[in-house]
């Protein structure tokens, strides 16, 4: 199963390129436009249905904040408990150290075929690519993911990962791939993708997955899911190695209650996903399951972004995709023309948090500041907050060296921003631009010196400044009525 | 009551109309109107494109000309929500913090000033046609305006508010976002606008320059006879 | 420095400015309902939850009820090859079950023909340690009973549940586990195996069970 090399890093210049070409795909964004308006209503409903949604975000984001202050408390108290159940805990700095550790524990298991169960954890340090290319096979085997598997590509939602596919292109890519006949109706496909997952999963010598929770006072974790694919995944290998990023632990077993109602409904619009499982250890004697259970403690810069609270909020989000659904920028381009494993709002945050803002640099300019994202977050991260944050540090870095035009132009409208008689030279340069900007022909050609001007005025007319300025009239009238 | 008008920099430079129709509005609303030609911006496009220095910089000026007022008016939800932004954006000058602090909560975004503070939704205006609503991004989102326009809307003698699904959709504008990603920009508006014309609206308003800049730009474009307008000019509508 | 020490070493580092900490909440989680009885009330939302999720309930008064309603249901959707639990309260229901081939879910099912059986079982049947009312919710115990496979492989899960295990709401079931009492591996199960990746079209039965039978046991209603 051939999983191409995906350098996101390399493609993260390329944004601006990307959404243009998304843009013009009718096909991707006819699949968007459907598939975000249908999660997007059914999360409404269900949300609807809870009188105290409210004060379960806010429960929530307070769990979030206090866990995340004390981190290292409640990470120490999670690798003890879980040690003492018998579980074998890994820490992992980096991707580099994690994908080792997994590879390592592979060789040890002699294992040829790994199963997984969807975690964008993996994704975002490419572990399948990793595993493959030391000769192991890796199958994908949540529906959404063993699609974007086969036809080479990454993830486009963090929820619905095939969301930018019709059926078509399923059937035609399961025919192609798969070589059984070409079907556009979604029961025979994923009938198709059961009968061959169930091959992968009796022949697994390991399985992978990821964790929605970590649970700090019982060593265990929690993986939701709605498919069964992570039931069979950590069922059936005789080894189980579950992927957590840091920032997933929470204190007690009792704070399950609150993320329990608020993930699913945010992610799904669900009550519930149709399975949770907590692992709490390796099986017993005698009993079914896996008989190593490992637990791998990813940084991956995630500690830097506990510098300040505001950084902490990104570190509190659960996943749930909300906030793509609702983005009206991801519902143009969808998740593909970010060019990273996390798109949308939030990807625009954790993204250059994570991977830094020099490379990561268009993403937080890559919103129109709306804020729907922001009321819809369950664990109410003031993404907008964090996207003004990110660009404020990519102007103080190199990286927006190429709007040097830009900074300069911010220059010059601050001095004439800081007082009135400067301000009022700028008006009387207005003025005189004036007869350029509303002569269409002169207008062009001013436009192409001025590039916002051209890309403003590609798609809309532009209205000149005002032949007297609000001052101005004011000053005429109060001299009238004096 | 004494209000000062903080016109925005867009609508002075812009639509410099709207300003004077706030005027009226305010005016007929039983207020004593000043102005202070010392302001200039809030600050918000450099805030929005990262450049915090020179965000501050307009800032610290507006808030020098209008921070000994009592009440400080604002045709601008967006600007409105910047002026709430002011405390962030000196958190590390204690000094202009503090002025920040105590200026932010006396500004007052127009229809929630009418509304909420004079309790006042009666202006005698008239303005015949039907209108669709477009609730813009941070007047809705940041500062929770919702009911007030559609409250003063309602006793405009002619006017029929026309509620469309999209009405809470962003019009894609988002400041220099507007001219860094133009297709997107145009294309999050088109969206938006779908289906507006079918309604048989005769106008968009909105509590924004901003937005309607985006909005009207894009309907001259497409050649479309559908207005872009501000909520000052339709209340301001039939003067007495 | 070793990677554990490291990271916390680095999460120390970024928290060491701190000066005031934010309290974990305490008390109970909104949204649930503790308050939920008389029995009845709480037996209709799972039963209503349960169906809206997916599942079906079958709600019976003695054993014998349940007997029937299983060689019924084994009769009615011809299942002659069924992997059951190990769960000792099920074996009266296979006596009189009908004319099936069981297979015993087992510690082993590394064995391919063991395994193989199990992938070729019509059903599985098991019973369920807890109800939640609150989702429609089954909760799974795996030291209690060998289901973990018998409840997932087979295209239609058979569960025996009783009534005086329904508790009210997710909070109260969470709360039966205390830290000490948790198995190796806990599994809430709410209707049947669903996906909808393809056009967000709803398919059940995709990796799991696509049909969920619920037979309540409650001698008292």
């Amino acid at each position: 199963m051939s999983h191409p090399a995906q350098d996101h890093s390399a493609n993260l210049e390329s944004f601006p390129e990307n959404a243009r070409r998304a843009l013009n795909d009718s096909q991707l964004r006819g699949a968007l436009r459907h598939a975000t308006g249908v999660i997007d209503e059914r999360r409404g409903q269900a949300v609807e249905r809870v009188a105290c949604w409210q004060e379960l975000r806010e429960r929530a984001k307070t769990l979030k904040a206090a866990t995340l202050e004390r981190l290292d408390h409640w990470l120490e108290l999670f690798e003890r408990n879980a040690i003492a159940r018998g579980t074998q805990v890994h820490w992992a700095r980096d991707a580099a150290e994690a994908n080792a550790i997994v590879a390592r524990l592979a060789a040890d298991a002699g294992a040829r075929t790994l199963v997984k169960s969807k975690s964008m954890t993996t994704e975002e340090i490419g572990l399948n690519q990793h595993l493959e290319e030391l000769g192991h096979r890796v199958v994908e085997t949540d529906l959404g993911e063993y699609i974007i598997q086969l036809a080479g590509e990454t993830p486009s939602h963090i929820i619905v990962p095939a969301i930018h596919k019709t059926r078509a292109e399923i059937g035609e890519l399961f025919h192609r791939t798969l070589g059984v006949k070409d079907s556009k109706d979604p029961k025979e496909l994923t009938a198709i993708a059961r009968e061959r997952l169930r091959e992968e999963f009796a022949r697994a010598d390991m399985g992978i997955s990821g964790a929605n929770f970590a649970i700090a006072e019982t060593g265990s974790f929690l993986v939701l899911e709605n498919e069964g694919n992570a039931r069979l995944c950590t069922s059936l290998p005789r080894v189980h190695v579950a992927l957590i990023g840091i920032e997933k632990v929470i204190p007690r077993l009792a704070d399950l209650e609150v993320f329990l109602r608020l993930l699913p409904r945010s992610g799904t619009g669900q009550h519930l996903t149709s399975y949770q499982t907590l692992f709490s250890g390796p099986r017993a004697a005698g009993r079914e399951g896996p008989e190593e259970l490992h637990v791998i403690l990813l940084d991956n810069g995630r500690s830097a972004m506990l510098s300040d609270s505001l950084s902490r909020q990104a570190l509190a989000c659960i996943r749930c995709g909300a906030c793509l659904n609702v983005c009206p920028v991801y519902g143009q381009i969808g998740g593909h023309a970010y060019a990273s494993v996390y798109p949308g709002p939030i990807g625009s945050v954790i993204t250059p948090m994570l991977q830094g803002v020099e490379q990561a640099h268009h993403l937080p300019f890559a919103s129109s500041l709306c804020g729907a994202c922001r009321d819809v977050c369950p664990v109410g991260i003031d993404l907008p907050a964090l996207l003004l944050k990110l660009r404020s540090k990519v102007r103080q870095g190199s990286a927006g060296s190429g709007d040097r035009e830009q900074r300069r132009a911010f220059r010059l409208w601050s001095l004439a921003m800081s007082g009135p008689r400067r301000y009022g030279l700028l008006l009387r340069a207005l003025r005189l631009a004036r007869p350029l900007l509303e002569r269409p022909g002169a207008r062009s050609r001013l436009a192409r010196w001025v590039p916002p001007l051209a890309a403003w005025t590609a798609a809309r007319e532009f209205r000149p400044p005002a032949g007297r300025s609000f001052r101005e009239l004011w000053r005429d009238q109060e001299a009238k009525d004096s | 009551m004494k209000v000062s008008l903080f016109v925005t920099c867009l609508v002075d430079q812009f639509r410099p109309e709207v300003g004077l129709a706030t005027v009226e509005v305010l005016r007929r609303a039983g207020c004593d109107v000043s102005f202070d030609p010392g302001q200039t911006c809030c600050g918000q496009p450099a805030y929005n494109a990262g450049y915090r220095a020179d965000a501050r910089a307009a800032a610290r000026q507006t808030i020098q000309s209008l921070e000994e007022s009592e009440a400080i008016v604002l045709p601008s939800g967006s600007c409105t929500a910047m002026t709430r932004h002011w405390p962030e954006l000196f958190a590390d000058d204690p000094q202009w913090r503090e002025r920040a602090e105590a200026i932010a909560p006396k500004c007052h975004e127009l229809s929630s000033f009418l509304v909420s503070v004079l309790g006042c939704t009666e202006l005698g205006a008239r303005f015949p046609g039907r209108v669709s609503w477009h609730d813009a991004c941070h007047g809705l989102r940041e500062l929770g305006i919702k009911s007030e326009p559609r409250a003063l809307l309602a006793t405009v003698d002619g006017l029929e508010l026309i509620e469309h699904e999209n009405s809470e959709r962003c019009c894609g504008f988002g400041g220099t976002f507007s001219v860094k990603f133009p297709e997107l920009s145009v294309a999050m508006l088109d969206r938006k606008l779908e289906g507006l014309q079918s309604t048989g609206v005769d106008a968009i308003a909105s509590s924004d320059v901003s937005c309607l800049m985006q909005i009207e730009g894009r309907l001259a474009r497409l050649g479309s006879r559908l207005r872009a307008l501000h909520l000052a000019e339709i209340l301001a509508g039939g003067a007495s | 420095m070793s990677a554990r020490d490291e990271c916390l070493s680095r999460i120390r580092g970024q928290l060491a400015g701190l000066s005031s900490f934010t309290e974990l909440p305490q008390g109970p989680t909104p949204g649930g309902c503790p308050d939920l009885d008389p029995r009845e009330k709480r037996l209709a939302l799972f039963s209503e939850r349960l169906q809206a999720s997916g599942g079906q309930l079958h709600h019976l008064h003695s054993d014998q009820a349940v007997a029937e309603r299983l060689a019924q249901l084994v009769r009615e959707l011809g299942l002659t090859r069924i992997a059951r639990s190990d769960a000792t309260c099920l074996d009266p229901l296979i006596v009189t079950a009908g004319d099936v081939e069981w297979i015993c879910a087992s510690s082993s099912v590394k064995e391919v023909p063991q395994r193989k059986s199990l992938f070729e079982a019509h059903a599985g049947l098991s019973s369920a340690q807890l109800g939640i009312a609150e989702t429609g919710t089954l909760v799974l115990d795996s030291r209690v009973e060998r289901h973990r496979l018998a409840s997932l492989v087979p295209p239609v899960h058979l569960v025996v549940l009783d009534a005086a295990k329904v508790v009210a709401d997710l909070g109260e079931a969470l709360a039966h586990f205390e830290r000490d009492e948790l198995p190796p591996t806990l599994t809430l199960i709410t209707g049947p195996s669903r996906t909808a990746d393809i056009e967000l079209e709803l398919v059940v039965g995709v990796h799991g069970p696509r049909d969920l039978h619920v037979l309540l046991l409650d001698p008292r209603g």
